[in-house]
């Protein structure tokens, strides 16, 4: 259940730390359309980096 | 940081730079909702017909009757008996309301420190094509890019395959740019 919009951050961290880490060799892209641009323009700032 | 690298397609960002602003989000969002028959989510009007070849003419999302039949017929495997796809609708409506809660002033915030591509589409409805062309680059500090598809409606990848060779290319150019 989606209670705010960090809730779309913390997902995209708890994939890339349990998903993507284990079994993938960087360089890490990120690719996101529409509000997954948004989501993903928030991963990249300082802020949540 | 956790990425190297961002590529986003018609980001929900610079909103309040469209006809309607960021408090008109959801009449905004309403309107791709509403051609892909999410006309339950709370804020929709009278329901609309279900998407169909008709409809193509004036949905918003792409130019390519192909790619908008085929995302019609998934629509219609996973629609319910009363032509409705509900969990698609539930999405939508948490989708819209966070962008209307929070988006407008976390995108203002933005400021990447990371290599980033923009990509808007010349003829989208949803979100300021002109917002991303010129602002939206100089949000990220390096790699500030900003590609503006001639002729592309909001889906750049639903598009014909003349305007995704653009985009595939942009892509591409960018990735070998930023590895230079």
């Amino acid at each position: 259940m989606w209670r705010n919009f960090d809730d779309y951050w913390m997902d995209l961290k708890s994939f890339h730390a349990n998903i993507l880490l284990p079994d993938c060799p960087g360089p890490f892209y990120l690719v996101g359309h529409s509000m997954g641009g948004l989501v993903s323009l928030i991963a990249a700032t300082p802020r949540t980096a | 940081m956790m990425f190297d690298r961002v590529f986003l397609s018609a980001p929900m960002v610079g909103l309040d730079h469209q006809p309607l602003s960021f408090g008109g989000m959801a009449l905004v969002g309403d309107t791709p909702l509403r051609c892909w028959g999410w006309e339950r989510c709370r804020w929709a009007g009278p329901p609309t017909p279900p998407p169909s070849e008709k409809s193509f003419p004036s949905n918003p999302l792409t130019s390519d009757l192909v790619r908008y039949m085929r995302t019609v017929d998934t629509w219609r495997e996973r629609a319910g008996s009363d032509g409705r796809t509900t969990d698609v609708s539930n999405g939508g409506a948490a989708a819209m309301h966070a962008m209307g809660a929070r988006g407008g002033r976390t995108a203002s915030r933005c400021r990447s420190k990371l290599p980033v591509l923009m990509l808007a589409a010349a003829l989208d409805e949803v979100v300021s094509t002109s917002w991303t062309e010129t602002a939206g680059p100089a949000h990220g500090a390096r790699g500030r890019h900003a590609v503006v598809p001639a002729g592309a409606a909001r889906n750049c990848f639903m598009e014909n395959d003349a305007i995704r060779a653009q985009v595939f290319a942009a892509f591409d150019a960018f990735i070998t740019e930023q590895s230079g």
